[in-house]
């Protein structure tokens, strides 16, 4: 026995010296384990080793097969996981914390399908104590049994690698940990690259098409310009030319034979076809280059349209057209663009003139209407119970084709056909009512029967003239006011003091309130005040009225930003071109 | 009555022709210039009871012209008609005060109709001013 041990010690000693260097001379894992067990077959002819660790969250002994067969991924457990409860020579070396020492493993037992033919080996488990607590199993097969001196070594040896195998295992999984991490990193990094590839492939797209948009806005606007001086370059001849007509036509440079006047009265009228295409091209390109703006103003819509009649009606005796203008019910004030309502309106009954044959009939109809076709696709934008100006040109001409309808409202639409060319004159005139028509937040549109007739009509929703609060303790100069804002037709509202004022705004809101400063009780400079105090209030465009200097300073401490003022006494005129302005929040 | 005077400030040699034909066929006493500045230079010495001037000048723009007018402190009353291109323009000059916008090529009718009620509006004006009797 003395010499065993003897034997054993000095043959510990050596195989541990053989362990230990393994591991000074390589630096991978699952060579080192290579290697022992090597070094253990050749000294102590065990032919496998198996490591089990105890985990504790799972309740589990588990296989570190990474030990034994990978280098990348140290320490990972394998497929073989055994519980502590399970009928397995693993879980009894565990649990009575014993060295075993069998000839075979039970095929009952879940070893065995790690082991597979090895099961029938001889095998010795050792159990791995930590310092409170039990580590794990290291179980060590052989073909030829184990002798004496085995049985002190192997325990001995297990313990050695089991330390080293857990440091391995420690160092393996930091190690793994810091590549899985630095893999992650690097995955990320890539995810990172890809984004910020993608996004900068997506801001280039963004670039080009803003880019592309801005040019495009540019070649508009650089169209737009040029069209602009081009129709310029092309009025000024076009004056003289046409004054030079007139002025022969007249008479003014003597008298004339039926000829000359036949021959003057052509040339007249394709200058003023000439004109009407050159402002059409004008309005059209505007249109393109969103610069067309509106100025609108209180209108009467009445004596608008009947002067305008007034002078289609020559052209329209002259045809023998019978031309006749209705309005079905009194029009109220509308806030409008005149000019450029007056522009469609000429430019639908121009037309019915055209395709009217003689002797026909043409007709303006003005109502007011709460529903026309297709008024419900567009309800939603207008408040409930909107009312419309309806204005309808019908003519008896020669009507236009179902499926031509649709193009007449188009760009660039030239009617196909025989048609095409009486359509020629119409030219670019229904493109730019549309527009017109759109821009004040109505709709336009034909009914027509080929043969029998068209009806162009349009609807414009019928927008109440602004509201003016007029606030004077003078009542003569608040009459005053209000006689001149009534002309204009706004609606006026009046207040003899600042209390009332703010009485009166927070009933109604105004559009503009004109304000004197020097009042009883409560001053212009307080109604100031308490307005911009007021979210919604402060808003409200205010000119002052006053006879004495203003003190704009106040004003602006209390947040009037822009002071308009008018001194006491003014004209009227003025008045209402502050009033107009101020109105349109210009 | 004398004959009304009317300044026109254009630099089109052939529009000027004509305009200055017109006018003093129809009874005007016409004076010309050529560019916006020897346009203002004029009111002094012609005393205008009208100005006509083009929207695009040398020297001095129909624009600042009209604003220089309408700032005078004497000449401001003085109605003035504008003549353009583009009918986008008329705001612009309505607001600095300016009587009359027409775009060009206009119609010979409606500018000597503008001229007649301008020259009325101011006559009225100028008698209610002198406690007169308008006598039209």
């Amino acid at each position: 026995m003395a010499e065993i041990l003897e034997n054993s010690g000095s043959n510990l000693l050596k195989i541990i010296e053989a362990l230990s260097f393994v591991k000074v001379a390589s630096q991978k894992p699952y060579e080192i384990w290579q290697k022992w067990q090597e070094i253990l077959s050749r000294e102590l002819g065990v032919s496998k080793i198996v490591l089990f660790i105890f985990n504790e969250d799972k309740n589990l002994l588990s296989l570190q097969k990474g030990l034994e067969i990978m280098g990348k991924k140290t320490g990972e457990a394998g497929e073989l996981e055994i519980s502590p409860k399970e009928n397995s020579k693993i879980s009894e070396v565990f649990n009575t914390q014993k060295i075993i020492l069998d000839n075979k493993v039970e095929s009952s037992d879940p070893l065995s399908r790690l082991l597979e033919k090895e099961a029938s080996l001889s095998f010795m488990g050792i159990p791995l104590k930590g310092q409170n607590k039990n580590l794990g199993v290291m179980l060590f097969l052989s073909k030829d049994g184990f002798s004496e001196s085995q049985k002190i070594i192997l325990p001995l040896v297990a313990y050695y690698l089991s330390a080293e195998a857990f440091s391995l295992i420690i160092l393996g999984a930091e190690k793994f940990q810091l590549e899985e991490l630095n893999q992650q990193k690097a995955l990320l990094k890539t995810f990172e690259g890809e984004l910020q590839k993608k996004q900068a492939a997506l801001a280039a797209a963004k670039q080009v098409i803003e880019k592309d948009a801005q040019e495009m806005q540019r070649l508009m606007a650089l169209k737009s310009d040029f069209i602009s001086a081009v129709s310029h370059e092309l009025r000024t001849p076009l004056t003289s030319i046409k004054e030079s007509i007139s002025l022969i036509q007249e008479g003014a440079t003597g008298p004339l034979t039926e000829n000359m006047k036949k021959f003057l009265a052509i040339a007249r009228n394709n200058i003023d076809r000439l004109s009407r295409l050159i402002n059409d091209m004008l309005d059209f390109s505007k249109i393109e280059a969103g610069k067309l703006k509106l100025n609108k103003k209180v209108t009467r819509l009445e004596p608008l349209i009947t002067d305008v009649a007034k002078t289609l009606a020559i052209n329209m005796a002259k045809k023998n057209i019978d031309f006749k203008v209705n309005f079905s019910e009194p029009i109220p004030s509308l806030y409008l663009d005149p000019d450029r309502i007056i522009q469609v309106i000429l430019n639908l009954v121009n037309n019915a003139l055209k395709f009217t044959p003689e002797n026909g009939k043409t007709t303006v109809e003005v109502k007011l209407v709460t529903d026309f076709p297709g008024f419900s696709e567009i309800k939603d934008l207008y408040p409930v119970g909107q009312k419309f100006v309806e204005v309808i040109v019908s003519d008896s001409g020669c009507g236009i084709k179902e499926e031509d309808l649709p193009k007449l409202f188009q760009k660039f639409q030239q009617l196909e056909s025989g048609l095409g060319r009486h359509y020629r004159g119409i030219g670019l005139g229904l493109v730019i009512s549309k527009e017109l028509i759109e821009i004040h937040g109505g709709k336009i549109w034909v009914e027509s029967k080929h043969q029998e007739g068209s009806k162009f009509q349009f609807v414009i929703p019928l927008k109440e003239p602004p509201k003016i609060l007029v606030v004077d303790d003078e009542p003569s100069v608040v009459e005053a006011v209000s006689l001149i804002l009534e002309t204009k037709d706004y609606q006026v509202l009046k207040a003899y003091d600042g209390n009332e004022a703010l009485e009166s705004v927070s009933q109604v809101i105004p559009d503009l309130i004109i304000l004197d400063i020097r009042m009883p009780k409560m001053d212009g400079y307080e109604v100031v005040k308490h307005l911009k105090r007021n979210e919604v209030f402060r808003r409200i465009p205010i000119l002052i009225l006053s006879g004495y200097t203003v003190d704009t300073g106040l004003l602006k401490s209390f947040g009037l930003s822009r002071i308009y003022s008018l001194a006491k006494p003014f004209n009227a005129e003025e008045l209402l071109n502050e009033a107009e302005q101020l109105v349109k929040g210009e | 009555m004398a004959r009304a005077k009317i300044l026109l400030v254009e630099d089109e040699p052939d529009i000027r022709e004509v305009l200055k034909f017109r006018l003093e066929h129809n009874d005007f006493e016409v004076a010309v210039a050529q560019d916006g500045e020897q346009g203002f230079q004029l009111i002094e010495e012609f005393k205008p009871e009208m100005i006509i001037c083009d929207l695009r000048l040398p020297k001095i723009n129909g624009y600042s012209l009209a604003s220089k007018i309408k700032n005078h402190p004497r000449y401001k009353r003085i109605p003035l008609i504008v003549l353009g291109a583009d009918a986008g323009e008329k705001n612009r000059l309505e607001e600095i005060g300016v009587e009359a916008f027409m775009a060009k090529p206009f119609e010979p009718v409606d500018l000597m109709e503008k001229i007649a009620d301008l020259l009325m509006k101011k006559n009225f004006e100028e008698m209610l001013k002198n406690g007169q009797n308008p006598d039209y």
